[in-house]
């Protein structure tokens, strides 16, 4: 049986960037998931700290990932630390940009 | 650093405005772009001669720089800001007094200029100013509680200083035309000019590109040194041309002209290495129109410093301006315009589901249509003022104004997504703690 964590970064790949339109997990804004008694944390970043769809990303995240079967609860820690850098963008992601 | 949401990112619902405030603002660019056109058309035969005083021309001029660029700057910044600052604004009741004091005195004063009415002079530049007034004091405060946005925020900052110069400046021009007690009209006029479109629209064009180039391109950020020392380069620049333009001293302005070609080619070259290392192949249309906007931005600053030593002739000033605040600022504007009314649309079309695609949002052939026109007038424009030719000039106003319907139904599609339904609950957010 799949890993909550596994099945939650499965899901988050429904999430787009809408300026992009490419997932948030091929983007590279996804750092890591962690899933503890049905408790998800997901730790992210945004391409810029002051990006305008940032707020929207995050709350897409939670709510995929919170309709998870066995998903109690959904925690996104948000961080800077390192920043996001083009090259966080997965090769997958790459290929769908014409890079 | 790192911040955690228990349900998701802290104070958005505050952060993000009600669309009917953005929106409003674009709305009323998008109009002033169309009217733009037409009072080109109506002024062709004058704006080939133009020397600066009431008429036609100088409300043309108004509508692009207060109707157009100003407008879409304060819907931009009142949406941008607070999400870039983290701190929502103060209150909203201020950005709609701004926008309904800003926009109907806009059209006054452009009716006061055209016709040379005093009173529509006096009260539409009393409203205008007060509306951008009000902007102004909601963004510093805004800035005043994030300070540490850094470049971008100190790029605000020299916006927002010369906001309070060129309303001074303004205000007085414009009694002075029925009162006459300045002693120099013209140089206070070349000051105010300076500072609306290189302090005020051209800082905050800087400050935004440094956010949103590399965002729309899948890029780097330019290091905060760099901007910061570009920034000082342009502020130096603008300050000297400003003190030249108020002296009557030319040579100051030439220098001035000199010094801000120097910051816009480190500001271009930086943004230009940004590109170079994007993620995203295909930039299209809006970063045509940026690269040239960014051309005519080092074109108005050459011929800025030629008009100043008074090298180009007696048109020389007209064209400076013309390439300045339509080459520059306005196809720089609608470059961005095109990107931020999609991705505004997406955020606030989502309504609590999934968002629609940006590209869902945009209308390729009527942005091409718009691209093609546009630069067809800029060009007939141009030669028109440079060669005396007011039919170049009205031929540019027909080519622009079907370049700006078509752009305005880009934005009316835009615009029909996002009001199409009942305004959604925004996420909800719980307050960020920091780790």
């Amino acid at each position: 049986m799949a890993d909550l964590a596994d099945l939650a970064r499965d899901a988050l790949h429904q999430v787009l960037d809408p300026e992009v339109g490419l997932n948030i997990v091929d983007l590279g804004l996804i750092y890591d998931i962690a899933a503890v008694d049905g408790v998800v944390t997901i730790t992210m970043t945004f391409t810029h700290e002051g990006c305008p769809i940032g707020p929207m990303l995050v709350e897409g995240a939670r709510q995929i990932v919170a309709a998870l079967p066995g998903v109690r609860d959904v925690v996104v820690e948000l961080t800077f630390d390192p920043p996001w850098t083009p090259q966080s963008i997965s090769a997958d992601g790459r290929a769908l940009l014409g890079g | 650093m790192r911040l955690a949401a228990a349900t998701i990112l802290p104070g958005a619902k505050g952060r993000l405005l009600p669309p009917s405030i953005p929106f409003a603002f674009f709305t009323a660019a998008l109009v002033f772009h169309v009217l733009l056109w037409v009072v080109v058309i109506y002024a062709a035969s004058d704006i080939a001669s133009f020397r600066g005083g009431l008429g036609h021309p100088l409300g043309a001029l108004h509508v692009l720089t207060l109707g157009v660029l100003a407008s879409t700057a304060m819907g931009a910044a009142l949406q941008l800001l607070p999400v870039a600052t983290r701190q929502p604004l103060a209150a909203l009741w201020p950005a709609r007094a701004a926008f309904w004091f800003f926009v109907p005195g806009t059209m006054l004063l452009v009716h006061g200029m055209g016709e040379g009415n005093s009173v529509a002079l006096a009260v539409g530049g009393i409203a205008a100013a007060s509306g951008l007034g009000l902007f102004a004091i909601l963004v510093a405060d805004n800035l005043r509680r994030a300070p540490e946005l850094g470049a971008v925020g100190l790029h605000a900052w020299v916006a927002l200083g010369a906001v309070a110069m060129l309303l001074a400046a303004g205000l007085a021009l414009a009694f002075d035309f029925s009162a006459g007690f300045l002693s120099g009209h013209a140089a206070v006029a070349l000051a105010h000019g300076l500072l609306g479109l290189y302090g005020f629209m051209g800082t905050l064009a800087l400050g935004f590109s440094y956010i949103l180039v590399p965002m729309f391109a899948l890029a780097e950020a330019v290091p905060n040194r760099w901007s910061e020392g570009t920034l000082a380069l342009w502020t130096a620049a603008l300050v000297l041309a400003v003190v030249g333009a108020l002296a009557a001293f030319e040579p100051l302005v030439a220098a001035a002209a000199i010094l801000g070609l120097a910051a816009a080619l480190a500001h271009i070259g930086a943004l230009a290495r940004v590109l170079k290392g994007r993620m995203r192949r295909h930039l299209g249309l809006s970063f045509i129109l940026l690269r040239v906007g960014w051309g005519a931005l080092v074109v108005s600053l050459i011929l800025g410093g030629l008009a100043a030593l008074g090298w180009l002739g007696p048109r020389g000033s007209a064209l400076f301006g013309f390439v300045a605040a339509f080459g520059w600022l306005l196809t720089f504007l609608l470059g961005v315009l095109q990107r931020i009314l999609s991705f505004l649309g997406s955020m606030h079309a989502a309504k609590g589901g999934r968002p629609p695609l940006v590209s869902e949002l945009t209308r390729e052939w009527a942005l091409a249509l718009h691209a093609a026109c546009h630069g067809t007038a800029l060009a007939a424009i141009f030669a028109g003022i440079a060669a005396d030719l007011p039919a170049a000039v009205r031929f540019g106003g027909v080519v622009g104004l079907c370049g700006a319907i078509a752009f305005a139904w880009f934005g009316a599609v835009v615009l029909h997504h996002v009001f199409r339904r009942p305004a959604a609950p925004v996420p909800r957010i719980a307050a960020l703690r920091e780790h």
